[in-house]
């Protein structure tokens, strides 16, 4: 669709604008399952090519953004499952931020490590949910949808994230 | 209630916002210490998630658009054939073929200068003036300080020409949102300084979001266009810039160094804290509306 020029109510029918509007979401919730920044850009990059592949099955009138997440996240389980060449480990610490200067958020970036690697200990289903509610703002009925847990186990999922990364940073500050 | 059942609560609570909770569990917060302070916690812990710096996978981002573009695979959303327009019958078919095969051949025989006048009709149909203030601002921001001026003065006459010769179309919603692009255009081709300029851009996404929560039906996919496609080539980069400008040193003496902006250190920090908040509140507008058109999803 181009933007210039078109003037209805039209619905964007280039792929393009789905992946600038939601490709950085679907790259920090891999980031935060994966941990690595290479893993993440293939899995970003298989997440949205499954999309392309899918994309008629998508529903009209639901969200666009928790079907990218899903799928994301059926992607990241999926390599997982078979054991490729993915590395699970801690979060990198050294990444450069693309937002925050470090010179400017010192005492943020250092609380952000520890918080980092209080989440790196959570379960990866338990990760995955705190990321979505927290970050992505998801009720708990799509967050379990995308997870693939009922609601109930969801919001057990957000109740051990948050007790355990309360008392793991309690211990840190200590 | 007591304490134990009530964190219980709040520890699997959808929301740490007071207002989203039972009047019971509220009142038992305002009044107890330690319960206040495990929601203090709590919202202090998501905060820290939120805000941790996460590469975006950019560079991924391009890769992935250049190899689409290369394939040059279908992207529109598919449509698939119809029953109401499968042929009834074979010979039908055949029939509406050799009608169309016919009508093909007399139009192309036909004398005259050929299809020119249909593509002129095409040609110089009149371009959506926002639509095209709103690319020209992206330009301005996107092209380097000292490109600006230029580009300014190849493209302002001319927009403005636009704008006038549209003005009697235009709503006044419209037509005020069209002044405000271009009094920011103008003004983005004075500034070197992105703490100015992110004033400004985020002037204009504050109207451009004001407009999607304004929008009827009708207009809300090609507004919500309009911001997604600002935040992603105008805010974000801004920010980006923004995050990366160090404050000034300051010397003995009282000499800034490396800064040319006027500004002391807590000035600078003050600034540049206000605006990272501010475009992080559009950031977080922007991420919770998702493509909520009619076609991708609705309003949560």
């Amino acid at each position: 669709m181009s933007f210039a020029g078109a003037n209805s109510a039209e619905p964007p029918d280039s792929f393009g604008e789905v992946v600038e509007a939601h490709w950085t979401a679907v790259y920090r919730l891999l980031y935060s399952l994966t941990g690595d920044p290479h893993d993440t850009d293939d899995l970003t990059q298989e997440t949205f090519l499954r999309a392309l592949k899918r994309f008629e099955t998508f529903k009209k009138g639901t969200n666009l953004r928790a079907w990218l997440l899903r799928i994301g996240t059926n992607a990241f389980f999926d390599v997982k499952r078979k054991q490729q060449t993915l590395k699970i480990g801690p979060l990198t610490e050294d990444v450069k931020s693309e937002e925050k200067s470090a010179e400017t958020l010192l005492d943020l970036a250092e609380q952000g490590k520890l918080v980092r690697r209080a989440v790196q200990d959570l379960t990866e289903l338990t990760r995955l949910v705190f990321h979505l509610r927290v970050t992505e703002e998801l009720s708990f009925k799509e967050v379990a949808e995308i997870a693939g847990v009922t609601e109930v186990a969801a919001r057990q999922h957000m109740h051990q994230a948050r007790a355990k990364l309360l008392k793991r940073l309690g211990e840190s500050s200590a | 209630m007591n304490c134990q059942s009530i964190q219980t609560w709040l520890l699997q609570a959808e929301s740490l916002r007071p207002k989203a909770w039972p009047a019971a569990i509220g009142k038992h917060v305002d009044g107890c210490a330690a319960c206040a302070k495990l929601v203090r916690d709590l919202r202090e812990l998501e905060d820290q998630w939120r805000e941790q710096s996460l590469p975006s996978g950019a560079e991924a981002k391009s890769r992935f658009l250049q190899k689409q573009a290369k394939l040059d695979v279908p992207t529109s959303i598919p449509m698939r054939m119809r029953p109401y327009l499968k042929p009834a019958t074979p010979w039908l078919a055949a029939a509406a073929m050799s009608l169309f095969a016919i009508t093909l051949f007399a139009w192309l025989s036909r004398p005259g200068p050929g299809p020119g006048p249909d593509i002129k009709v095409a040609a110089t149909q009149t371009p959506d003036v926002v639509d095209r203030l709103l690319e020209w601002n992206l330009e301005m921001t996107n092209a380097k300080p000292g490109d600006r001026k230029k580009l300014l003065a190849d493209t302002e006459d001319e927009l403005r020409k636009e704008v006038k010769k549209a003005e009697p179309k235009l709503t006044p919603e419209d037509r005020l949102f069209a002044e405000k692009l271009i009094e920011t255009g103008v003004s983005l081709a004075e500034l070197d300084n992105p703490l100015e300029e992110s004033e400004r851009v985020k002037n204009v996404a504050e109207t451009l979001a004001e407009r999607v929560e304004k929008s009827d039906a009708k207009e809300s996919t090609h507004r919500q266009l309009h911001f997604y496609k600002f935040m992603q080539r105008c805010v974000h980069p801004l920010e980006e810039r923004i995050s990366k400008m160090k404050p000034p040193e300051v010397k003995k003496g009282g000499k800034k160094v490396g800064f040319p902006f006027k500004m002391n250190p807590k000035q600078f920090q003050e600034r540049q804290n206000d605006l990272r908040k501010s475009l992080d509140a559009l950031r977080k507008k922007s991420w919770g509306k998702g493509f909520n058109s009619p076609h991708f999803g609705k309003r949560r």
